[in-house]
């Protein structure tokens, strides 16, 4: 028998057998021959130690020749039975000593050679050295028994073990095939079984985890999936049957030549014809006559495309004799091997026919009820044919009034005379439908504004039967568009003419305005690019300038984010705004009615311009300031409603001594007595409540550090632009001043002209004074000539005492008219020579020189305008008085001297003119008082004179505009000083 | 003689170096008449090359190793082995009273054969170790023994 036919069990013990059988055989095999080569390796190794021992004891016999010993040596041998011979060689390759002793010598080698097996014995030859010198060599032979002991053991051992071997393999592999075989076996027989009754409910049983176990499982999944497919088979069949049979629509197929292969029952049942009726027959006789030609063509049309379906409507009839409105739907599956026929669906719609005309009559009845819309058919010349209650509402016909009436009667007269509606309809006709708004005439005239759409109604032939108008009035709708139109129009114009910039934005940041003020402001229009980049898009930076903004505080991005912002100062940098402006930005979120954002604006302006305009207005201000605070008068401004101090100027603070701090925010009251406040505050409140200027020339302030002051106050209201008082502006200048100096003036006045009449009246007193004097003088003269001798020594003194008393009152009266007459008789100013005006005094002084003696040294003297008549006095005066007061027994030494222009600007216009003397001099608290008018200092009977000299010296200086002061002490003589200009005209007066 | 120098082991402390000779000297008439000279030339033992001297006394003797009395000398053996008692030397004679003398090795021709006498005190005095195969060969002569 083959082995490939075998059964199953045979083969696994043939298997198991050979297997074992070989593998021992193999491990036996190896094993000898180990053992073969470790034996030989061994032996030959045990044998060449020996040999080397030998060597080894018999070095000094060999050495020194001792053969007893060597032979001694090797006869130790003996104890090896399988030792053969031995024998030593000398260095000389000669036999020194033997084993056995009486061996003969034929029985060794020649001489040394290879160790080695050869001719069923083993020779060694192992030299013999001491140290490096050869002394001999040692030949072993033995023979080979333990060899062949050893071989003959194996082979018995080698022939037990397989034997044994081989019959434990056989007994195990009984035991153990039945594990593997059995569940194949079993697997087989399954399989046989199923085969043979084409049961697949039969199931393989399982004995064990293994290949077979899976294989056992695999097969029985198999089964179930076979029996799983052949039901889904069988029942998607039946379903598929079940689905074609029990289908209300009918299904046929046929051949090409239309003769039917299978005939749904639905079929039969929808025509009332058995399938017989059908099968292997074109039933074309069932055809109603108008519609053969259409089926004909679809038939054709449908072998032309395999695969493609063909539809058609026609009519079968039924074996009752009715025609039933068939719509079938053809496939050619002709080419598909599982079909391989043209499969016809075919649907009774006869009813459906009937339903859908009862539909159309329900459909009409809903347009006749649809109020918003006026649905109206024409007939194909544009007349009405239905109206419904739209149309009447709309229109405000009624049925009955306008069935019949052509469309056109809903057109305006322009309309009409323009032939629109007849043009309205040819492009209906011409597109299929058409839509046009315009303005429509109500039943009432009144007009609307009117949506219609014309759709042409055309039957399946293409013929026009007649329009369909449905009309709505937009009229409403219109007007609200309109007014949003207009509205968003407004609110755009707005934004674009808007100065202030607006930017809205989404809510992912995308621009949805960007007004023309905001890219005039920004220099650039809405880029694309969303929050983070506007920074860098547009140079937005913090206000210092430098730092660029960051995106998340971006018054547009947190708008987006839902914060809202406050005039948010902003620096906007970019190339069209290369310098940089300011801009002042405020943002909101946008949300819509339910809170929820979807974008933010912003609304900005350039500060810039603002920031210029409020500091040309502060600079204005500060101008004003500047005027306000350097006005020498007062300037205050009060509040209109409780007059309270809000401005106050530095002359107002140096007036009233009361810095403006302290007075901000006060009233009058709290700086004046009450009655002056009560007088300013009521005048206060009559500029206000007047509205017109008030003017107080002369007005009393008591003031800190100057007293009473007397002011002449301008009150002037001031108002807001409705006329309402908003601050009361006061203006004072102090005229406390002024009005002094005009008093003086009007006193200095007064005076002056009594000064006249006292000159006057001196003058006349004087001149008639002399009279009575002269009379006196005369007739005492008389009196003393013709009647002194008569008279006694008394008489002669009173007369004596009177006639001198006269004339000292005569000097008097003279003194006195010479004092009058420096201003009464004075002469103008001419050039003097003041040197002889003093030499032509002195002249007249001479005599008086004389008696007492005196001096009189003169210096150079300038040449001044003057009155020469008076100079002469003036120094006559001087000089005389000089003289006069000299000290008794000490000749008076005199010296006048003048110094000219040397010393400064303003005597280089003056000159000095001292006159020193000698003389008794005076105390210097009377240096004023001897100018004075009968002033004396000694009494008359020291010194004669009448007091007026000197007062008639100033007088005349006084005249010239110049000043003469005297100085002096007692006894140690005075000085007289004068001070002249040297012109006339120029009012030098007293420095 | 040669042949004891490979069979006995002198101490190391004998050879300064490495490549020192051996020397095996003479004292006394040469009795292998130049012989000898031949049989060690190119020689070695242990390393050492082998040289041969021949001394007049024993004093100058008294640096080899070892050292062959000659016959000549049989009369002074006593005075000769005393002058080298303790030194390093395997003294080999063949003649005279020389193991009693404190000798080591003692030849002795008997039966036509040369046989020798090793004293193992003597041996044991000069520090020398003399192999067993050797010893086994020899006669065992010192105190106590013949």
């Amino acid at each position: 028998m083959n082995f490939k036919d075998m059964p199953i069990r045979q083969k696994l013990m043939s298997v198991n057998l050979l297997t074992s059988g070989a593998v021992l055989l193999l491990t036996w095999s190896s094993f000898i021959a180990y053992e073969f080569i470790s034996l030989h390796r061994n032996m030959l190794q045990s044998y060449k130690t020996r040999a080397q021992i030998i060597a080894s004891n018999s070095a000094a016999a060999l050495a020194f020749q001792n053969q007893a010993d060597a032979t001694n040596v090797l006869d130790a041998l003996k104890l090896d039975k399988r030792m053969n011979v031995a024998c030593l060689y000398d260095d000389k390759g000669k036999v020194f000593a033997a084993y056995p002793a009486d061996a003969p010598p034929g029985t060794f080698p020649g001489g040394p050679g290879e160790s080695g097996f050869r001719g069923g014995h083993l020779d060694i030859f192992e030299p013999i050295f001491q140290d490096d010198r050869r002394l001999g060599t040692v030949y072993l032979q033995s023979n080979l028994s333990a060899l062949t002991d050893r071989y003959s053991a194996y082979a018995w051992l080698a022939l037990g073990v397989i034997t044994a071997s081989l019959l434990l393999a056989y007994l195990l592999s009984r035991m153990l095939q039945s594990q593997i075989s059995r569940p194949i076996l079993t697997l087989a027989k399954t399989a046989k079984a199923i085969s043979d009754h084409q049961d697949f409910s039969i199931r393989a049983e399982k004995l064990g985890g293994d290949e077979t176990g899976f294989l056992t499982d695999a097969f029985n999944r198999m089964l179930v999936e076979i029996q799983d497919r052949e039901q889904a088979l069988r029942k998607s069949e039946e379903r598929f049957r079940s689905l074609i049979e029990n289908n209300q629509d009918g299904i046929a197929v046929s051949n090409s030549q239309g003769e039917a292969l299978y005939v749904s029952p639905a079929l039969t049942r929808m025509l009332g014809r058995p399938e017989s009726d059908f099968i292997g027959k074109s039933r074309k006789d069932l055809l109603h006559p108008d519609d053969l030609p259409l089926v004909t063509d679809k038939m054709a049309e449908t072998l032309r495309n395999p695969g493609q379906t063909v539809q058609a409507r026609y009519r079968l009839r039924h074996q009752d004799g009715s025609w039933r409105w068939i719509d079938m739907t053809a496939i050619n599956l002709i080419d598909n091997p599982a079909v391989g026929g043209i499969v016809r669906n075919i649907r009774d719609v006869t009813e459906k026919l009937k339903m859908e005309e009862i539909a159309r009559l329900g459909e009409a009845q809903a347009i006749a009820s649809i109020k918003d819309y006026a649905i109206l058919m024409l007939d194909t010349q544009g007349r009405i044919l239905t109206w419904n209650a739209g149309a009447e509402h709309i229109k405000g016909y009624k049925a009955s009034e306008i069935i019949g009436k052509p469309f056109s009667v809903f057109y305006t007269p322009e309309d009409i005379a323009k032939g629109h509606p007849q043009e309205f309809l040819q492009r209906t006709l011409q597109d299929g439908s058409a839509e046009e708004e315009g303005e429509r005439v109500r039943k009432d005239g009144t007009r609307f504004m009117a949506d219609t759409v014309v759709t042409a109604l055309k039957n399946e032939k293409d013929e026009l039967r007649g329009f369909i108008k449905i009309t709505r009035d937009v009229t409403e709708i219109r007007k609200a568009q309109k007014e949003l139109r207009e509205k968003t129009e407004l609110l755009d114009s707005v934004l674009r003419n808007i100065g202030d910039g607006v930017v809205v934005a989404n809510e992912r940041g995308e621009f949805l305005m960007f007004n023309q003020a905001a890219e005039r402001i920004v220099g650039l229009g809405a880029m694309a690019g969303g929050p983070d980049k506007w920074s860098d898009q547009y140079g937005v930076f913090r206000p210092d300038g430098t730092t660029l903004l960051p995106a998340e505080e971006n018054p547009l991005a947190r708008a987006i984010r839902g914060e809202a912002t406050n005039d948010m100062e902003l620096f906007l940098r970019n190339a069209p705004n290369p310098n940089g402006i300011l801009i002042s930005i405020t943002g909101r979120p946008l949300k819509d009615d339910k809170g929820k954002i979807h974008g933010g604006v912003v609304v900005f302006h350039d500060m810039t311009e603002r920031k210029k305009s409020e500091q040309a207005i502060q600079q204005t201000n500060d101008f004003l300031s500047t005027v306000l605070e350097n006005i020498p008068n007062m300037i205050f401004v009060k509040d209109a409603k409780e007059l309270r101090f809000v401005r106050f100027n530095r002359a107002g603070e140096e007036l009233l001594g009361i810095k403006r701090d302290e007075l901000m925010g006060k009233n009058d009251y709290d700086f004046f007595p009450r009655e002056q406040a009560d007088s300013f505050t009521s005048k206060d409140r009559t500029v206000l409540k007047e509205g017109a200027l008030l003017d107080i020339p002369e007005e009393p302030i008591e003031t800190k550090g100057w007293g009473q002051r007397i002011l002449h106050t301008r009150k002037i209201p001031i108002h807001d632009k409705d006329g309402a008082p908003l601050y009361l502006l006061g203006i004072s200048e102090d005229i406390t001043e002024l009005r002094r100096q005009q008093e003086l003036e009007v006193y200095a006045r007064s005076l002056e002209v009594s000064n006249k009449e006292l000159q006057d009246f001196v003058f006349v007193a004087s001149h008639d004074l002399q009279e009575p004097l002269r009379k006196i003088l005369s007739f005492g003269e008389f009196l003393r000539e013709e009647y002194g001798s008569k008279l006694e020594e008394a008489g002669k003194d009173y007369l004596e005492r009177m006639r001198a008393a006269t004339l000292r009152m005569q000097t008097l009266i003279n003194d006195l008219l010479t004092l009058t007459r420096v201003t009464t008789k004075a002469k103008p100013f001419e050039q003097v020579d003041l040197s002889q005006i003093v030499k032509d005094a002195l002249s007249d002084l001479e005599i008086r020189i004389g008696e007492t003696k005196g001096k009189v040294e003169v210096g150079p003297l300038p040449t001044v305008e003057a009155d020469p008549t008076q100079m002469r006095q003036l120094f006559q005066n001087l000089i005389g008085n000089a003289l006069k007061f000299h000290r008794p027994g000490v000749p008076p030494e005199i010296k006048v001297e003048a110094e000219t222009g040397a010393q400064g600007r303003t005597e280089g216009r003056q000159c000095r003119i001292c006159i020193r003397d000698n003389g008794i001099g005076f105390d210097n608290k009377y240096a004023d008082q001897i100018f004075k008018v009968f002033e004396r200092l000694h009494g008359r009977d020291e010194y004669e004179g009448t007091g007026i000299g000197l007062a008639v010296c100033r007088k005349v200086v006084e005249r010239h505009h110049g000043s003469v002061t005297a100085e002096g002490s007692l006894g140690q003589g005075s000085t007289f000083t004068i001070l002249l200009p040297l012109r006339q005209g120029i009012k030098g007066g007293t420095i | 003689m040669f042949n004891f120098a490979q069979f006995v082991q002198w101490p190391s402390t004998v050879f300064a170096s490495a490549d020192e000779p051996f020397r095996i000297g003479i004292l006394g008439d040469d009795p292998f008449d130049g012989f000898i000279d031949e049989t060690v030339k190119g020689e070695k033992v242990d390393g050492h090359p082998l040289i041969i001297r021949r001394y007049g006394s024993a004093e100058e003797a008294q640096g080899c190793q070892i050292l062959f009395i000659s016959r000549s000398e049989a009369g002074r053996m006593g005075e000769i082995l005393a002058t080298l008692k303790g030194r390093n030397i395997l003294t080999v004679a063949d003649s005279g009273d020389f193991i009693e003398n404190g000798g080591v090795v003692r030849f002795v021709t008997e039966d036509e054969k040369i046989h020798f006498k090793i004293s193992l005190e003597a041996a044991k005095l000069a520090k020398l170790t003399i192999s067993s195969q050797v010893l086994r060969l020899a006669k065992i002569a010192g105190p106590g023994k013949e």
